[in-house]
């Protein structure tokens, strides 16, 4: 017998996910809705019987008029019959809203359904009172009252939520009569209306007392959104952010570089066959650890990000950035997606999908590829390594780290400009409205952080298990083969990667790349950060320095290349659109192939100008 | 409704810590799916509205206590929501 399927349903801000973490232990995964992937999960919940369910986590909504693209899910999940039985979660400081989206929902469909009014203890400390057996007779569906955070209710929630489930399929429309197919606004508005005249008759009888406005979050937004400390406090979490990305980080990715290291000489002087030595070190490892070395950061940036929303401080932060992102076409909404792509591109354009507007997720999008991903970074550290002098300017300022920083102030004052540019060309009638909830303050559950945490870490694993293992082992046999006659290695120019990359060497020579170069970008589509490895290889093959033996590369490719061809491979990586799975999620986010070649296109050709224009310019200068 | 011009006022008007009573939305934007969220969320005619903040940049967008909830709306949309202003 199949599983049952459970949906968790309710209004964005009532806890809905800090619910979900609570009810369920473990073996997380990505739900698939007929064929959109949304950031949205399902795990097994076990049902007081022992029978084991699914939950499924559905993305929140304010009604069932989709109105984003999330809601849009929604309205069709509960619309079909997958579900075999429901918890609506609603938000115990908001009875009136809250009750109005349980009639709405409960109009809508036939899922036999128990109601969680959750957030019980914040609500009791600002004084509400209910009567929750009265709300029951009034809608003929359980309640219970409960705290996904402290964890109370859940036991009797589980509970009625299997009677239900075992229980008969309700009748829809107990309320009103079904919706004409083609309302107009007019009706629609008027319905509205009645299904809060309802929702006001049932509040009171349920509510006994209502509870005091929430003072706390008052007083704290007088300061988070004060024009001169909610600024403060602005630039001050996001330096925390990215410091901790950067340094924290550090020990973790040396850690995890020296394991993959170590693995690999130990396959070295294994006695394995030169190809098989070959295959595991230079292949499987060199691409898959290569990748892996960014786990950290990642996740670093994700529990900030988690941490700020848990709290309540990223719609702040739209708050106070939507004017300023307006003027570059962007909705404020588009501060978290543009955040998160700091450390990958394919969470921050799935975060496009809270904006409501199709016209402002095109923009976002577009402009995602440009901000600094860090995958970019070893690439960097590498080449500026190499072709930067260390020198001291002004002020005990190291010229190295001034041009890391440059390359990501490059990639966001050029992101603005696209950004500014679509404006002009989407938004010619201004831009379209803006309306974000800013919730009361809370305190975060930890719990609930690392549930999150350790969901994304396997998705970005699987991620590295999978894709890029098949690319890096495919780029491997391209550098590899074919071989000699005897099973030897031939000279690399001769493997089907030199092969590739003297076909390119016309097209990229204006931008100082020579043949090596060219081969060395074909496996960046597969992940960037795979530029440095396959340039070790390269050398190291060509064995420039002795045999198998990895010299310091930034040392190597010195030797080997002019500054202007250095200089300008950095401004590639600025722009190029080398990544497989950014534009793979591009065509299937914004649903169009068009997309996807538009953008890949115009990348393209913003790296190809502007190494040209750095190419010609430093080797007239520099030589 | 017929309004008085003294009585209404659009929301955008409304400094922060000033509060009125909502009258409705001007006449076009029935129309628009944007205003159909706002009711939903509960801008209800009728329904007091209390402005608290206003953005560090260009005073836009404003946050607005309604109903139960806390919600930010930018100046442009605000202004399209006519309020009796509450007296002091």
């Amino acid at each position: 017998m199949s599983r049952k399927r459970i949906a968790l349903v309710g209004t964005p801000n009532a806890g809905k996910t800090a619910l979900f973490n609570a009810l369920t232990r473990s073996h997380q995964r990505t739900a698939n809705y007929s064929g959109v992937t949304v950031e949205s999960a399902e795990a097994d919940l076990r049902l007081p019987s022992g029978e084991v369910s699914v939950l499924v986590d559905l993305p929140g909504a304010y009604s069932l008029r989709p109105y984003t693209e999330d809601e849009g899910v929604l309205a069709r999940a509960l619309a079909g019959q997958e579900y075999d039985g429901m918890i609506l979660v609603a938000d115990a400081t908001q009875p009136e809203r809250s009750i109005r989206f349980i009639l709405e929902v409960l109009d809508t469909t036939s899922i036999p359904c128990v109601i969680a009014l959750n957030m019980m203890d914040l609500a009791e400390s600002r004084g509400f009172q209910f009567d929750l057996s009265r709300f029951e007779t009034e809608t003929g569906v359980p309640i219970v009252s409960c705290s996904a955070i402290r964890k109370t209710g859940l036991k009797a929630l589980t509970h009625l939520l299997e009677k239900a489930v075992n229980g008969p399929r309700r009748e829809k429309h107990v309320f009103f009569s079904p919706p004409d197919a083609n309302e107009t606004r007019e009706q629609s508005s008027r319905r509205i209306l009645d299904f809060y005249k309802r929702a006001d008759e049932i509040k009171k009888g349920v509510l006994l007392r209502a509870g005091d406005p929430d003072a706390r979050s008052r007083q704290i937004d007088r300061i988070v959104l004060h024009p001169v400390w909610g600024l403060i406090i602005l630039v001050a979490m996001l330096g925390l952010t990215f410091q901790l990305m950067f340094n924290l980080a550090q020990w973790p990715m040396d850690l995890i570089e020296g394991v993959i290291s170590g693995i690999q000489s130990t396959v070295n002087e294994s006695a394995l066959p030169e190809l098989v030595r070959s295959f595991i070190s230079d292949g499987v490892l060199a691409g898959v650890g290569g990748t892996l070395v960014f786990l950290p950061q990642i996740l670093i940036l994700f529990a900030m990000i988690l941490l700020l929303e848990d709290v309540g401080f990223m719609a702040r932060a739209v708050f106070i950035l939507d004017h300023l992102m307006g003027k570059v076409g962007l909705h404020g909404r588009a501060f978290l997606p543009l955040l998160s792509s700091y450390a990958c591109a394919v969470p921050g354009i799935m975060a496009t999908r809270t904006m409501e507007e199709r016209r402002d997720r095109i923009i976002t999008t577009w402009i995602i590829p440009l901000t600094t991903c860090s995958a970019r970074l070893p690439v960097y550290t590498l080449l500026i390594s190499a072709f930067v002098p260390n020198s001291e300017v002004f002020g005990g300022m190291r010229l190295q780290g001034l041009v890391m920083l440059g390359l990501y102030g490059v990639g966001l004052v050029t992101a603005l400009a696209v950004g500014a540019i679509l404006k002009k060309l989407l938004f010619k009638k201004g831009r379209p409205p803006l309306l974000i909830e800013l919730p009361s303050y809370k305190r975060p559950s930890f719990r609930s952080l690392l549930k999150g945490l350790l969901y994304r870490a396997r998705l970005f694993l699987v991620r590295v298990g999978t894709v890029i293992l098949v690319l890096s082992v495919l780029i491997w046999g391209l550098l590899s083969f074919p071989r000699a006659d005897n099973g030897s290695a031939l000279p690399i120019e001769s493997t089907y990667a030199g092969r590739i990359g003297k076909t390119l060497e016309p097209v990229l020579s204006p931008l100082g790349f020579d043949w090596r170069i060219g081969m060395a970008l074909v496996p960046t589509f597969a992940a960037r950060e795979v530029m440095v490895s396959t340039l070790a290889t390269v050398y190291a093959v060509e064995g420039r320095n002795g045999p198998g033996e990895s010299a310091d590369l930034g040392e190597v490719l010195r030797k080997e290349w002019g500054v202007a061809t250095g200089v300008s491979l950095l401004v590639w990586f600025i722009f190029a659109p080398m990544c497989l799975s950014t534009l793979a999620t591009v065509r299937r986010e914004l649903q169009g192939t068009k997309h996807a070649v538009f953008m890949t296109i115009y990348l393209f050709a913003l790296a190809y100008g502007a190494s040209w224009i750095t190419f010609s310019l430093l080797s007239r200068w520099v030589g | 409704m017929i309004l008085n011009k003294e009585d209404s006022a659009p929301l955008s008007s409304l400094r922060p810590g000033e509060a009125g009573r909502i009258l409705g939305f001007d006449s076009d934007a029935q129309a628009e799916p944007f205003f159909l969220r706002l009711l939903e969320v509960g801008f209800l005619p009728g329904e007091r509205i209390e402005v608290l903040n206003v953005s560090p940049f260009g005073s836009d967008p404003l946050s607005v206590q309604v109903m139960e909830g806390v919600y930010a709306i930018r100046k442009r949309e605000a202004a399209r929501i006519l309020v009796m202003r509450e007296l002091p």
